[in-house]
């Protein structure tokens, strides 16, 4: 519940200040993701996929952004 | 009569007048740059209502239900009865929805929040081209795969079943004295408590169902031959999850994986009256030794509780095994 508002109020105030770099977008979601998982700490059934993912994909724009 | 046929011709006229001044602002925007430029500066929103897509996806809902609406006037059909089947037919297969959901252990709810959330952020990347519609896609797989990957009930631990095993220590000390044989696993009445029929002398012979419920549920003193006593996973029936259709591997999931953490998995084989469940990495150390020989190891125990109030039938714990880190359990449901 707590990551679906944290998600839901990057999206909206990301696209009130009208940022159009889905990779800003993607960062703000990996930034709340890991956030949440340190507070919370969850137990999982699985692997963390997701964060593994998120990490991944916001790291690899990150990247291309830079030029790197 | 006249002025509901006339209340419907209005509706369904405003319903064409909608779809028209939507076909007619979308025409204008395409071809007005003034009102574009107005729209992207003062609505934005405006821009991705009046995208093609949009207007036909509206339009044609609105279409379709204008036209049942005067397919139902036409044929004279009660739209609130068509309406009362389908809602019906809705609740029947409700039961079998709670069903598909709970028993797929990938919850089938989240995948279909994922499927949603990749197919807007395809929409939203590749036809409508709006980043922030895209990125809530992507919150939605995320949160998605987030759902799947988490249990479905937290709880449990180490405090858990210390307090499971401290509750088995009352019934312990009860049957301390007797040299008690196997118990029955009697299933609740009218939603109340799963009960154990302890036989305290070993030549106890048949017992009716009846007899069993008439049972003691106190010591009385020299000659009792049996009594009930409430097993560890007596209030397990009341669960308010067991109500929604899990079939007994679920539930077992849910108890002794999910909840208790007292195995890690659990299978479930059913042969007519014959149910073998394994269980593996059980936790069957520490446990008092009446108990056990008695209603079993604990998650053995727990198992027949989840059985009996499922089947509604008496259950019987024929046999356990340790193989292992597995425990196998075979029990015995009777009529």
């Amino acid at each position: 519940m707590i990551l679906a508002i944290l998600l839901l109020m990057s999206v909206v105030l990301l696209s009130v200040w009208g940022v159009q770099n889905l990779s800003a977008y993607l960062s703000l979601f990996t930034l709340c993701y890991f956030a949440a998982s340190f507070v919370f700490r969850p137990k999982r059934r699985t692997i963390d996929f997701v964060g593994l993912g998120l990490l991944y994909y916001s790291a690899l724009s990150i990247a291309i952004a830079f030029g790197l | 009569m006249a002025g509901h046929r006339l209340g419907e011709a209005l509706i369904d006229i405003q319903t064409i007048i909608i779809v028209g001044l939507l076909y007619w602002l979308l025409q204008e925007e395409q071809s007005n740059a003034y009102l574009r430029g107005w729209l992207s500066s003062n609505f934005p929103l405006g821009l991705y209502l009046l995208s093609p897509l949009t207007v036909a996806a509206i339009s044609g809902t609105l279409l379709f239900i204008t036209v049942f609406r005067i397919a139902f006037f036409v044929t004279g059909k009660d739209s609130a009865l068509v309406g009362g089947e389908v809602l019906y037919l809705l609740r029947r297969q409700g039961k079998h929805l709670r069903e598909l959901v709970s028993t797929k252990a990938t919850s089938t709810s989240a995948l279909v929040l994922a499927s949603s959330g990749a197919a807007l952020t395809l929409y939203s990347y590749f036809i409508i081209q709006v980043v922030p519609f895209t990125a809530l896609g992507i919150s939605c797989i995320i949160l998605g795969f987030t759902i799947i990957s988490l249990p479905r009930h937290t709880g449990g631990g180490p405090g858990m079943r210390a307090m499971l095993q401290g509750a088995s220590r009352g019934v312990e000390a009860l049957l301390e004295q007797y040299n008690v044989e196997k118990a029955t696993y009697l299933p609740p009445v009218e939603g109340g408590e799963v009960f154990a029929y302890v036989p305290l002398t070993p030549d106890i012979g048949a017992v009716s169902l009846s007899e069993m419920r008439r049972a003691p549920k106190a010591l009385s003193g020299n000659g009792q031959r049996a009594m009930l006593v409430y097993p560890v996973g007596s209030e397990l029936g009341k669960i308010l999850e067991f109500q929604d259709g899990l079939s007994l591997e679920e539930r077992l999931k849910y108890i002794l994986i999910e909840s208790t953490e007292i195995c890690s998995r659990v299978m479930v084989e059913e042969t007519g009256n014959a149910i073998v469940v394994g269980m593996e990495g059980a936790n069957v150390d520490v446990q008092g030794q009446k108990y056990r020989r008695s209603l079993g190891s604990l998650p053995s125990s727990i198992a027949a509780c989840v059985i009996a109030a499922l089947h509604d039938k008496p259950v019987t714990l024929l046999e356990e095994r340790k193989m292992g880190d597995r425990l196998i359990a075979r029990f015995q449901l009777l009529e």
